[in-house]
Order: C-alpha cells, then structure tokens, then sequence
C-alpha cells in the first residue's frame, strides 16, 4: 500500500469517517469527528505508524487533511 | 481583597460588587478581539440582574445557561447570583435525551441559549421559555435598563448560588445543590491557599458545565483577579490556546490531568510556553506518574498541586502541594489535607470512624458541604447523612463513597478507590450503573454489563451486550451517540451469547475483564 493510501486510510479509521465522506475536504472546522481526543490519538497513530517524530509547530499545522498529509510526506522523505 | 475581608453575612453578589467597586477599570475577562472591565461586568450583571425582578423571577428557582463563554455568559451568571437565583450551565454537545432529563429535572424558569443553538428544537418541544442571549433583541432590552441590581432577600446559606449535575445511577442526573454560603466559604480558603491576588490571570480551560469550571469562575472574579475563558471548540488548536493563555498572561492553571496530557502530547506547551505561570493545579482524576514527571520536568520551576472534591462538597475539598520526591515512588499523588472549611471522619461500614490509617469511606462536614440535590430527596438521604446520630452528634454531612486512608505520620490523606461502581474518566464522574440503564432501555439489548479499565490512560469503558436479532452493532452504536454524551460512550462494545453469571445469578463482572482481552 503506498504512503498516501495508508495515511488515508487511517485518516478515515482514527475518525470513523462514513465512505461517502471526501476526505481531501475534511479540516478540523467542518468535520466534527476531528476533536481535540480524535487529535490527539490521530497524531499519536501517525507518529507510531510512520516512525516520525512531529514538532508542536507541524502538529499545530494540521488543521486540514491536505496539510497533514503535505506534512507526514515531506517528514517520511526526511526519515 | 483577602480572606478578612471576605463577610460571610454579605450576598455573593455584594461580594461581587464590592470587588468590581475596587478594582473598576481592571480587565475581568480576557477574549482574543476583547478584554471586559470589571466595571463592564458589574454594569451588565445589574441590569440583567434588574430585567430578573421586572420579570418577576422566583428566587431559588434556576435559570439553565447553555453557555459558549462569551462575556453575556458571565454576566448572566453574575445577574442570577446578585438576584438570588441559581444557575445551571447546559453543555451544548449534550444528546438531546440527557438534556430533557436535565431539564425535566431542575424546571427552569427559562433557558438562555444561543440563537445558533443547534438542538433548540428539542428543547422547545419542552415548553420551557427561551430566551437568545446573542439576539440583538435581548441585548436592546437589557441595554435600556437602569444597571440597579435587584435585591437578594435571602441569607447566603439559603440562597442557591449554583446546581451542577453530575451521573446518576438510576439513569437520571442529580443536581448538586451549593449556596452562596458554600461559595463564600470556598472561596475564603482557597483564596489563601493559592495566594491570589489581583495580578493573577486564571486559565479558563473547564467547560462551565462541568465542576472544575467553579474554581476558574468564582476564584478570578471574586477576588479582582482575571479569567481568561477559552471555548470548548478552541481545545483542538491547542498551540494557539497555549499561545493565548501566554499573552493574557495567565499566572494558575486548572485542569484535569487529561488536559495537561493532551497538551503534552501534541506538544503545545514548552519549556519556555507561559512565562508568567506560576501555579498548576490539576484535579478530577489521577494523575498518571510519567507523564506528570513529563510535566515536572517541562515546568520545574511552577507549583503543581494535585487538588480533591465532591461536586456535592463545592469543587475541592483536599489539596497537596507536589514535592520533587514525590516523583520517586510509583504511587499516586496523596489527596492532601482536608482544607480548613471542612472536617472529616473516615468510616466503616457500619458508618463508625475506623482506627486512625485504616481504609474508610470518607465523610465530610462543615460550610463546603452543599445542601443535597434539588427535587431529589431520595437520592440525597443516601448520601447526605448524620452518622453520628447514635454517638450523640447530630451533625449532618455528605458521605463521599471515596475509600480512603490517613498516613498516621504525615496526616496526609490517600485514595485508594470508590465503594461503588462510580468512575472518574477524562475528569468526569460518572455512575457506570446510569450507562448500562441507558443502554439497556435500548430496543434489541436484552442485557448489558458495563466495566472501565483505567490502564492505558485515559481509561476504557467497555460495554458487554446481549443482543437479539432486532439491532445490530452498526444500530446500537449510533443509538448510543445519540442517548449518552462522549465521555459516557463505551470505547468498545462486544456482543456475547450471554453474560457470565455467578452462583446468586448476579452477572460476574470480575469475569468481563477476561472476556474482553479474549475478543481483542
């Protein structure tokens, strides 16, 4: 499974997304799944999933799919 | 303002009044577009106060605010206190069923909610008055009366300051009752405890639905100090919170552990985050001890104090001043020392004190305990009590269900855990007994068994079923978002043929933990 398929993946498992839901438009305004616990365990996931360490600043820039999955490639490429 | 000061014969509201006198053009609230003066408060907290008497408002009969901590909020709450009507805080996310009952439960004289208030509809239907606190319209009327606030003819021991609902095991919430008299009390100690003075900017983190919110709300406002009010919704963008609470300057913080842990954990605070704080008090659950030791040594130099209290007993009732050795031992943090408005006795079973550092269930008295819980006396005679009625002392207290023990050489106090099936998750109590009736009200589950598990942090409730063929998993969990709020829902829910039982025919919880790790 590629990268993005799996971050996607687990995107949609960590919030219990429905299949119908277009995660590429999700952000934490708009999805109320994406709580701060939801937050917490998604970052906790990736971090344990892709072996990265994520900095306050990177975490605090995930405010919408497209952002995080921009920050979790550039941090694989820089394992 | 300190303690001397503090007249337990005056109103809370004259408390407040007093205090916004001396301290007119200080900032009250902090907000990030807005600050609210004092004075700004005092003026709207009057005339909200005036518009309760003109509309002839019952004392004693509760108001039910579905707060978004803007400043209306505090004003509303600050205009009920000054005219001897309790409030109650409604969280907004609350399925719709858990705030009938709330409601149906405390028959409010009216609801103030927000225009945007997204289950208005249901709470309608119930026939309770509403009125939007952010429709221009409130504001217009509230704007063109005098800012003369109507008297509170009642003395501060009979006049209901605050109910706060907390899990009840019958499926129903309970309203704690605390008067005014309780909060004055609260506040006279805890004003000495902490050491807050004016300067102080406190941390506005808990939801005011919930009892931690106590703390915040009454000791910033009634002393000079300033609240800094962060909404629910903000939490997720943690590092922005952290920054905002930075640039108020906030000096004390109060949270549940689980809040600090999240902010660890996304690594929203640092080394450098929040200059000027000084004091970290945490209190509503335990603390796990790596992560507190993550947080002494993120923080070495602030104050953390691990703070303890019924919502019955007006938010805490024990404190303890963390030392670095305590991050030695693997234990527990102790609940500290009873605080001076209180007194205690640790009793058995039989309700007779036990031998000094034996385990007991913990029993309070003195001018914290509230007064029961409103339109339930039933489930108050269980818990507010005078156990030494046969000893010859008449004095009435709340009996906490908290077993307990006394370190015979410090005098300090620890927990051990509860008599009943009554949990604390993410800072929450609640009755695991009030689940598994909401649960087992559902059509399709024809028995349930619920159990937590603490470890891992933050803890799991888990509910076992058995279901007939009428619901599947997929049905019985959306029916569960809708009946019970999220810190109530079971993180897992596993289906068996049936439950395992003991000789008497009772389910065998001790059983369940088993089955569960089997299913994973």
């Amino acid at each position: 499974m590629s990268t993005m398929k799996q971050l996607s993946s687990l995107f949609r498992a960590q919030l219990k997304l429905a299949p119908e839901i277009n995660i590429a438009e999700c952000s934490i305004e708009n999805t109320s799944a994406w709580d701060s616990m939801s937050h917490m365990n998604l970052i906790i996931t990736l971090e344990e999933t892709f072996e990265i360490v994520l900095s306050g600043d990177e975490i605090a820039a995930m405010t919408d799919y497209d952002s995080l999955a921009n920050i979790i490639e550039m941090k694989i490429e820089n394992r | 303002m300190k303690t001397t000061e503090l007249s337990h014969e005056e109103d809370l509201g004259a408390v407040f009044s007093k205090i916004a006198k001396i301290h007119k053009n200080k900032v009250a609230l902090y907000y990030p577009d807005i600050t609210v003066t004092y004075d700004e408060l005092e003026q709207q907290s009057n005339r909200i106060s005036s518009w309760f008497n003109q509309k002839q408002f019952n004392m004693n009969e509760p108001v039910v605010i579905i707060p978004d901590k803007s400043p209306v909020c505090f004003a509303i709450m600050l205009g009920a206190i000054k005219s001897g009507i309790p409030y109650v805080n409604l969280d907004a996310k609350n399925p719709p069923s858990r705030s009938e009952k709330i409601l149906r439960g405390c028959q409010p004289q009216l609801i103030f909610a927000q225009h945007s208030y997204e289950k208005l509809s249901v709470i309608q239907n119930l026939g309770f008055p509403i009125i939007h606190y952010d429709a221009p319209d409130f504001e217009s009327k509230i704007n063109q009366l005098e800012p003369n606030r109507s008297p509170n003819r009642l003395k501060p021991e009979d006049s209901i300051a605050y109910l706060m609902f907390t899990s009840g095991s019958t499926g129903f919430p309970k309203a704690a009752v605390i008067t005014q008299k309780n909060v004055l009390s609260f506040i006279s100690w805890a004003i000495n405890a902490f050491d807050v003075k004016p300067t102080d900017v406190f941390t506005g983190l808990n939801p005011l639905h919930f009892d931690n919110s106590v703390f915040d709300f009454f000791l910033s406002l009634f002393t000079g100090a300033s609240l800094a009010p962060i909404a629910q919704s903000e939490l997720v963008h943690a590092k922005k919170v952290s920054q905002q609470l930075e640039a108020y300057g906030c000096t004390i913080w109060f949270s549940v552990p689980s809040l600090l842990i999240y902010f660890l954990g996304l690594r929203a605070i640092s080394k450098e985050s929040l200059p000027s704080l000084n004091t970290v008090i945490f209190g509503g659950e335990a603390f796990p001890k790596a992560s507190l030791k993550a947080l002494q040594q993120l923080w070495p130099k602030k104050q953390l104090v691990n703070v303890y209290g019924p919502t019955e007993c007006t938010c805490i009732c024990s404190f303890y001043k963390m030392l670095e050795p305590d991050l030695l031992n693997p234990e527990l943090l102790p609940l500290g020392t009873i605080t001076p408005n209180f007194e205690y006795e640790i009793l058995d079973s039989n309700l007779s004190p036990v031998k000094r550092g034996e385990l007991g269930n913990l029993m309070l008295y003195g001018e914290g305990v509230g007064r029961g819980y409103f339109n339930n006396e039933a489930q108050a005679a269980k818990s507010f009590l005078s156990p030494g009625k046969q000893r010859g002392n008449q004095r009435k207290g709340y009996l906490t269900g908290d077993l307990v023990w006394e370190d015979t050489e410090t005098g300090l106090l620890h927990f051990k855990s509860r008599l009943d099936f009554q949990i604390k998750h993410k800072g929450h109590r609640i009755e695991l007994q009030e689940i598994e009736t909401i649960v087992g009200q559902i059509t399709g589950v024809l028995e349930v068994a619920v159990i937590y598990q603490e470890q891992p942090f933050p803890g799991q409730i888990s509910a076992v079923v058995v279901l007939t063929n009428d619901i599947d998993l997929d049905s019985l969990e959306s029916e569960i978002n809708t009946l019970l709020p999220s810190y109530m829902k079971p993180t897992v829910i596993m289906p068996v043929e049936r439950l395992p039982k003991n000789a008497s025919g009772k389910t065998d919880r001790s059983q369940l933990p088993l089955l569960l790790s089997e299913s994973r």
